[in-house]
């Protein structure tokens, strides 16, 4: 599953913040690497939310630092449900 | 007392983006006006029609910048970056402390707006909405982001006077400079087109019927079968320096703003008052230190609506008499509401430096009820020495604005 989900949260980074396939891969620090702030975050996790359906805690946000944070917590969530 | 002139100037709009184009519209009469298409879906409306910025690409702007920015802002954007590379203005003199911003428009991000407000009420509530909508619709957003993608530290005065957005803005700019708080002003303002405007216009029995198998003909400014306004869009941006500062800098100049004024009717939300109208114009000479024989051309606010015009005109003749030419672009492009006094004032300052007054598009019969004035019937290769602008809002506010050759 893990590459199904990583693969998604690819298409997601790459068409909301423009950047290359290529510059995604799960040990890349969101902020330090991605370049995204604040903003970019929160706007990350609405358009997850939206793709699959569930709701994100406001403190889950806090403690996702890279690429490979968000697809465990995608998958957890989606082995909940 | 400090001098305030212009070095630099952008803008879109329905009838060109760069001075070439908007000359050769001008003169070959030919309206940015057209049939709306994209509005087929749109229950109610009367009119159809609108003027519409034929861009749709702003990739050239940062996604950071880009990504909390609604089209009005995009448009402004670009616009204030072209009069920034005229003016010759460098990065370290953009963020000085004393350069400032002023930018405004009537509806801040439109779109934007009605496309959450529609989330939030029929799907996803507050749960999954983008953390950046409000900075892309609020009231100021473009002052605010134009601020940052520019680096602007020194006074930021957001502006949102509906059609006297952009003219208040230069106003803004103008004092500001003029009273020793800035030494540079990046003014202007802009609209984004959403059918929304045309449905709200249309609700007031503002916007002009019958037009929309004729969008050519649809504004007419003083014409006496003019029925109303046609929504449109567009951007316009100055920078405004104080006139020491920019001879020591070597820069190219423009034009001088010698005289501006804004005042209000108080009298009516949306019915003008030529009293009002009138009494902008004589402070804006006064302000000026000129007479009204001194202003060879008059960009009139005329938007075409019935009463409207009518007013304007009998100010104008109180002031001026019937000697002064003058015409409105709205036959051209629309009412750009927030983007209109920026626009036309760029307009006034190519009828200063090309000698060149634009015609009153679709004036074929004037109104008797209009008062007697020199409407300009085709344009005119004439030069004068100073030119005015005025704008009117609802709310009874008014502008006019001064410029002169240096």
């Amino acid at each position: 599953m893990s590459s199904e989900v990583f693969e998604k949260v690819q298409e997601i980074i790459v068409e909301q913040f423009e950047k290359e396939p290529s510059e995604i891969s799960m040990d890349k620090s969101l902020v330090e690497d991605l370049g995204l702030d604040s903003l970019d975050m929160f706007d990350l996790i609405c358009a997850l939310e939206k793709e699959y359906g569930f709701h994100f805690e406001r403190e889950m946000g806090s403690s996702i630092e890279t690429v490979g944070d968000i697809v465990g917590q995608l998958e957890r969530n989606i082995n909940k449900a | 007392m400090r001098r305030v002139v212009i070095t630099g100037t952008g803008f879109y709009s329905p009838i060109g983006d760069n001075m070439a184009d908007l000359r050769s519209s001008l003169e070959q009469m030919k309206s940015g006006i057209r049939f709306m298409n994209e509005w087929s879906g749109v229950n109610g409306l009367d009119a159809r029609i609108a003027g519409v910025v034929p861009v749709s690409d702003f990739s050239e702007i940062p996604r950071a910048y880009r990504r909390t920015m609604d089209r009005v802002a995009m448009m402004c954007a670009l616009s204030l970056k072209r009069a920034v590379a005229q003016s010759g203005l460098d990065v370290s003199q953009i963020s000085a402390h004393k350069t400032g911003i002023s930018f405004g428009s009537a509806m801040g991000g439109l779109e934007t707006l009605f496309e959450y407000a529609e989330d939030v009420s029929h799907n996803s509530g507050f749960g999954r909405q983008n953390a950046t909508a409000f900075l892309r619709f609020m009231s100021h957003t473009v002052a605010a982001n134009l601020a940052v993608m520019f680096g602007v530290i020194g006074r930021n005065i957001p502006t949102s006077s509906a059609c006297t957005a952009s003219s208040q803005a230069i106003g803004a700019g103008y004092e500001s400079i003029k009273y020793g708080m800035s030494d540079v002003m990046l003014v202007g303002g802009g609209e984004g087109l959403h059918y929304v405007e045309a449905g709200i216009f249309d609700s007031m029995g503002a916007t002009a019927i019958g037009f929309n198998d004729n969008a050519q003909s649809a504004s007419r400014p003083f014409d006496i079968s003019r029925s109303g306004l046609i929504v449109s869009e567009g951007s316009g941006a100055l920078v405004l320096e104080e006139y020491e500062y920019a001879k020591a800098r070597g820069a190219v100049i423009l034009g001088e703003i010698v005289g501006y004024a804004t005042g209000c009717d108080g009298s009516h939300i949306t019915l003008p008052s030529e009293r009002g109208m009138e009494q902008v114009m004589r402070d804006a000479l006064a302000d000026a230190k000129l007479n009204p024989e001194d202003i060879g051309y008059i960009n009139a606010h005329a938007t075409a609506t019935p009463k409207g015009d009518i007013f304007e005109s009998i100010a104008v003749h109180h002031v001026f008499g019937h000697n002064t030419p003058i015409s409105s672009i709205k036959g051209y492009t629309g009412h750009m509401f927030g983007g209109g006094g920026a626009f036309e004032s760029i307009v006034s300052l190519m009828a200063l430096n090309e000698s060149f007054l634009p015609a009153n598009k679709n004036l074929e019969t004037i109104d008797p009820a209009c008062a007697p004035l020199d409407y300009i019937r085709s344009h005119r290769e004439t030069k004068v020495k100073a030119v005015m602008n005025n704008n009117f809002a609802f709310g009874g506010i008014n502008t006019s604005i001064i410029i002169k050759k240096i």
